[in-house]
């Protein structure tokens, strides 16, 4: 009895997961596709974000960036979702480093995607150009490991743009990223992220 | 005057808090939350298992494989006291009667993790989790409560809190959402930054005894919800918030804990309007609490990602170190009335006021012109204009103006009896000294507020009754009566002017007494030297403490508080004793003590009802505990189990007789003191008395049926005083052979044998009486035919013609008749002859017979040599031919033709001859087959066939065996 119990939730957090996994991808699919059907008159998109990395280690400091952070908006639905490909990442100190940083710590070929998708805490005053504070709470995955995160952002709509800014700091041992003792010194164990985008309203055209 | 001021982020004073957690138990997992139950057993979720605490065991109940690869997240208790286990992947468990954990059974589990679990009304059960709204049960069906569904505001609930009516208070990334149980359905609400809550995110809510509600958010810290005014209030002290997130809060009496995300530990003081630091920075565990449990001890427990501390909350505050100094080896300390302490070490003298708002804790030395390495301050006192005053040892007393530290001193020139100073008391007319030389006592005069004021001292010593010089403690209680404790004569009062020993007792009245109190139900309480504390109740005199395994007898210092509480100093820690209910409250080195060594006059009673106490390593603060936690161990019958089977106690009490070997597993809970807890255990129906012990189970082998009772009280050291106690009430049932119904069943066939063995042997006896009746009418009756006129006549004329014709053959003749005569008295006596002695005397009966008859009788004999040994009642087959001869007639035309033949497998032998009956009827001889027929009845169950028709007359008689032999022996 007790055996054909364990068998039936095992079945069903399989199909569970299952489900979650496909709602997971519908997501992203749609998002990336540009879901812009029905009501989602207030989608704002980027392809062309900025984001930069700084390890501001001991005996080094190493800056890397990206501008083609891949944002979506939807200030109403209060939802957001952000994509990098870690490739894109370039600067470092040195191709070497580079290197190092996409097949030792990153895994880039594993895990070619760091992600931030979830849902906006505070609701986003409209009717003002200010800068307002708010909190993005989502899903942080760096390196294929998620971590919940609550990240504060600065955000601003100015001419139909929704200008994003935001800082924030991400512990490597939270996302299963080793330091060999070697480069210890050389790299930090929190990376200070900087993040900043201007997503612009799609017009519903599809 | 030196000042120190202790900053802002500084703690000076500080709760105990203690790692509780065993790690060789709970290794290597992720503790998510805690859970006390009704018995107050303490359950630990960890990301791979689920644990029972009792202070003792820590009991894994489920493990990592029957998590369904996910760990435990909420643990709850519904209305009929079964445990419920939310897990992270929403999957929720649920703890039956029997102890089994099992999976609830729904279609339609959360697909997020099990946050909260929280009893409602109506016998429902609520799970709140994080992404997947909420969930109730009502204990068969699995409901769900999803985002727009009746306003549902929010998916994520991090917490809820229930108020007095039973609304529901989520903690969402929404704000608030209050839910009301109504007949049918649900009423919704939310609260949220509209309303005036300062952060959408609300991970912690806690009611507090004014029903209150605190609300701990992510980023601005801790609010109130006013339930008066309905509106929410940051209090100025938590205003700008700047700590980090809230993890959790805990409310107690007068204050509120604030569990922060990397800041550490806060309270927050209701009267004082303070927000306190808790715990030193160094102690990281504390720094990341995450979830905090108030249990029914108002111990709270604290847990971190790996760690769970026990602190006792808000009952003891230590102050060990102000800055870098050391606070120790305090002998005297005094509660002023403005929140300050006064207290004196070998260092100086000092006045110590803890934070108060904004403004943090300072300690200011008072400089009196002594060295107070050598000459210590014994005793301190604050008067009511606020003036101190130290009493030193050999150096008088002294008067300070706290505000300027201008001092004033006074010896025994000014007039005071003596210099040692061992105790000031006093009220709102006179201070009393105590000293080792009688006690001198101030009035307050004109010019008392100011510090020039020239004191008159009244000295009373030997000569005025108060007996003896040396004045330990005085105490004043409020009727105005002084009571001096002195060495060698017991405790005085001092009542209207005249000095009396407070007890009748002569032996007593020639005791140390160290120090005495009266409490508010005026009874004396006095501690002895080396003998203890005792009560003195104005009749007679009852001794506390006898117990010498409890503790040393040396106590130091008594005092009474506003609770009913007694506060007993001594070497290794604090007493509290609740002087209505008896019950004793130890704090020991469970509660960071060890050995304090505190000093007589060391303890005092602040404004607030706080005692504070010196002692010889810090200072210490007892916050009388609120009277609705639990004040003793909680006894609880864990397991009972039957040759160690767990058996289930609500519905099993009736066992076997050979169901007999019991063992018991109980506790008593007190996780404050667990090291301390003993056990008072009986077996009603096989203990006579109560016995002691330390064991957490008993083992009883071998009991005798009966009914049983299994009582266990719990208490602290020897104090059973108002115990709780747990029973398990047990029958063993009599084996069927000793019942009631059996023995009387037993009786009745036990006589029924009875009974029929005295019919069978009388049956027997009459049977024999029978065979003996009939054998000797038989062998009468055979005498009489064979000896009957007919049968002589007969054979006289036969004789008579042999004689005539063959004179040889008469000669055998008359031989063979004397034979048969002589055969029929040797056999008579007989029962049985064997066949081959029966032909033999048939033989001779028929060589006669065949004289007469010649060849017209015809006797054909069968071979009967395989059954001659075979027993035959004596003459039975010469009668049956008799009886032939008899009845039939014998001729020449019609001879009479008599076979004997046996057939064995019927084992009879049958007499047949052919019927050709007389036409006149000889006169009967009386003797026939009726005879024959009756002695063998008696000899055996078979029976004589009788076989007649118009030709043949057949007579079978049963070959007898030696079975048939038997039943006449």
């Amino acid at each position: 009895m007790i055996n054909y119990c364990k068998f039936k939730v095992l079945i069903f957090v399989e199909i569970r997961d299952m489900i979650q996994n496909t709602i997971l991808l519908l997501f992203v699919f749609l998002n990336v596709s540009g879901f812009s059907q029905g009501q989602s008159q207030q989608l704002f998109k980027s392809e062309h974000g900025f984001v930069k990395f700084i390890s501001d280690a001991p005996l080094e400091f190493i800056t890397a960036e990206s501008n083609d952070l891949l944002g979506l908006v939807d200030p109403l639905k209060k939802t957001f979702a952000f994509r990098l490909d870690v490739k894109t990442l370039k600067g470092f100190n040195s191709p070497l480093q580079q290197e190092h940083f996409y097949e030792n710590y990153i895994e880039s070929d594993q895990y070619p995607t760091a992600s931030f998708s979830g849902k906006i805490i505070e609701g986003i005053e409209f009717e003002t150009s200010d800068w307002q504070n708010i909190r993005a709470k989502g899903i942080l995955n760096i390196h294929g490991v998620d971590q919940e995160r609550i990240i504060k952002c600065n955000i601003r709509l100015i001419n139909g743009v929704l200008e994003v800014k935001s800082a924030f700091t991400v512990l490597l041992a939270d996302h299963n990223i080793t330091i060999p003792k070697l480069v210890y010194q050389k790299i930090a164990e929190e990376v200070r992220v900087e993040v900043q985008a201007q997503l612009t309203r799609e017009e519903g055209s599809h | 005057m030196i000042w120190i001021t202790l900053a802002n982020n500084l703690q000076a004073q500080e709760p105990f808090f203690r790692s509780f957690l065993d790690h060789t138990l709970i290794s290597e997992a992720q503790i998510n939350c805690t859970f006390q139950d009704h018995h107050g057993f303490i359950w630990i979720g960890t990301s791979s298992g689920l644990y029972r605490h009792d202070g003792i065991k820590l009991r894994s109940e489920l493990d990592s494989e029957s998590l369904y690869n996910s760990g435990v997240s909420a643990i709850g208790e519904d209305s009929l006291h079964h445990v419920w286990i939310g897990l992270e992947n929403g999957l929720i468990l649920q703890r039956q009667r029997n102890n089994q954990i099992i999976l609830l059974e729904t279609d339609s589990f959360p697909n997020a993790k099990i946050t909260v679990i929280m009893k409602g009304k109506n016998n429902r059960l609520w799970f709140g989790t994080y992404g997947d709204g909420l969930y109730y049960t009502d204990g068969i069906e699995l409901y769900r409560i999803k985002q727009d569904d009746i306003g549902l505001t929010e998916n994520y609930i991090y917490t809820i809190e229930k108020t007095a009516n039973g609304d529901l208070w989520l903690g969402t990334d929404n704000g608030i959402i209050i839910i009301r149980e109504l007949q049918t359905g649900f009423a919704i609400k939310n609260l949220s930054v509209d309303d005036g809550l300062p952060d959408f995110i609300v991970q912690c809510i806690k009611r507090d005894r004014h029903e209150n509600m605190w609300i701990g958010m992510h980023e601005h810290g801790v609010c109130k919800y006013d339930i008066q005014t309905g509106t929410f209030i940051i209090p100025e002290a938590l205003r700008n918030w700047n700590n980090g997130p809230i993890n959790d809060i805990v409310s107690l009496s007068d204050q509120v804990w604030i569990a922060t995300d990397g800041k550490g530990l806060y309270s927050y003081l209701y009267h004082d309007e303070t927000l306190r630091h808790l715990n030193k920075s160094d102690n990281t565990e504390l720094m990341r609490v995450k979830k905090m449990l108030l249990d029914q001890e108002g111990n709270i427990w604290l847990t971190s990602h790996t760690d769970i501390s026990l602190s006792l909350g808000n009952k003891l505050e230590f102050i060990r170190y102000f800055e870098d100094e050391e606070i120790s080896n305090v002998h005297a300390l005094i509660a002023a009335s403005d929140g300050a302490i006064w207290f004196a070490n070998d260092e100086g003298l000092f006045r110590y006021h803890p934070q108060f708002k904004n403004e943090p804790a300072t300690l200011k030395e008072y400089p009196i012109g002594l060295n107070l390495n050598r000459q210590k301050i014994m005793s301190l006192y604050r008067d009511q204009f606020g003036f101190a005053w130290a009493g030193t040892f050999g150096q008088g007393i002294i008067r300070i103006d706290p505000a300027s530290g201008a001092h004033v001193r006074f010896t025994e020139k000014d007039g005071l009896a003596n210099a040692n100073i061992l105790s000031i008391e006093g009220n709102n007319r006179e201070i009393w000294l105590a000293t080792l030389g009688g006690s001198s006592r101030i009035e307050m005069g004109q010019g008392f507020s100011e510090l020039d004021f020239e004191p008159v001292f009244e000295n009373y010593g030997k000569d005025d009754g108060l007996s003896n010089n040396f004045i330990y403690d005085i105490d004043i209680d409020q009727q105005g009566v002084v009571f001096f404790a002195t060495d060698g004569s017991g405790v005085i009062a001092y009542k209207n002017g005249n000095f009396q020993s407070v007890a009748a007792d002569a032996a007593f009245n020639q005791k140390v007494v160290y120090s005495v109190v009266s409490d508010p139900d005026r009874n004396i309480w006095m501690n002895v030297a080396n003998e203890g504390l005792f009560r003195y109740n104005g009749e007679q005199i009852a001794e506390y403490f006898n117990d010498p395994e409890h503790k040393s007898l040396s106590f130091s210092g008594i005092l009474s508080n506003r609770n009913d509480e007694l506060i007993i100093t001594y070497d290794n820690g604090i007493d509290v004793l609740n002087i209505r209910s008896g019950n004793i409250v130890h704090f020991e080195e469970n509660a960071g003590m060890g050995n304090i060594k505190p000093d007589l006059n060391t303890l005092s009673l602040d404004e607030q009802g706080k005692v504070w106490v010196g002692t010889d390593p810090f200072i210490v603060c007892y916050n009388p505990a609120d009277t609705n936690y639990w004040s003793q161990p909680q006894t609880v019958i864990k397991d009972v189990s039957l040759f160690l089977e767990t058996i289930d106690t609500s519905s099993r009490h009736r066992f076997n007789y050979d169901e007999n070997h019991f063992s018991f597993d109980y506790a008593g809970l007190w996780f404050q003191y667990p090291e301390k807890v003993f056990y008072n255990v009986k077996l009603e129906g096989h203990d006579l008395d109560w016995m002691r012990t330390k064991n957490n189970s008993m083992i009883y082998s071998n009991l005798s049926p009966g009914n049983y009772t299994f009582r266990v009280k719990s208490g602290l050291y020897d104090n059973f005083l108002n115990a709780s106690e747990a029973t398990y009430h047990f029958k063993i049932k009599q084996p069927f052979w000793s019942t009631v119904w059996f023995l009387f069943l037993a009786l009745v066939v036990l006589s029924g044998i009875v009974v029929m063995y005295i019919k069978i042997r009388e049956r027997n006896i009459r049977r024999k009486q029978e065979i003996i009746r009939d054998r000797i009418m038989f062998q009468y009756e055979n005498l009489k035919s064979q000896i009957n006129p007919h049968f002589l006549f007969n054979s006289f004329s036969t004789l008579i013609a042999l004689i005539e014709t063959e004179p040889e053959t008469a000669i055998d003749y008359v031989s063979e008749l004397s034979v048969l005569f002589r055969n029929v008295l040797e056999y008579k006596e007989k029962e049985t002859i064997t066949l081959k002695e029966e032909l033999n005397i048939v033989d001779n009966y028929i060589r006669l017979q065949k004289k007469r008859y010649g060849d017209n009788l015809k006797i054909q004999i069968q071979d009967l040599d395989t059954i001659r040994s075979n027993k035959i009642p004596p003459l039975t087959l010469q009668l049956l031919i008799e009886n032939a001869l008899k009845h039939n007639v014998v001729s020449r035309d019609r001879p009479l033709t008599i076979n004997i033949y046996a057939d064995l497998s019927k084992g009879y032998i049958f007499v047949k001859n052919n019927l050709q009956l007389k036409k006149e009827v000889m006169v009967s001889t009386g003797i026939g087959i009726e005879t024959i027929i009756s002695r063998y009845r008696i000899l055996t169950h078979k029976s004589i066939i009788i076989d007649k028709n118009e030709e043949t007359f057949i007579l079978g008689i049963p070959l007898l065996t030696e079975k048939d032999e038997g039943i006449n022996h």
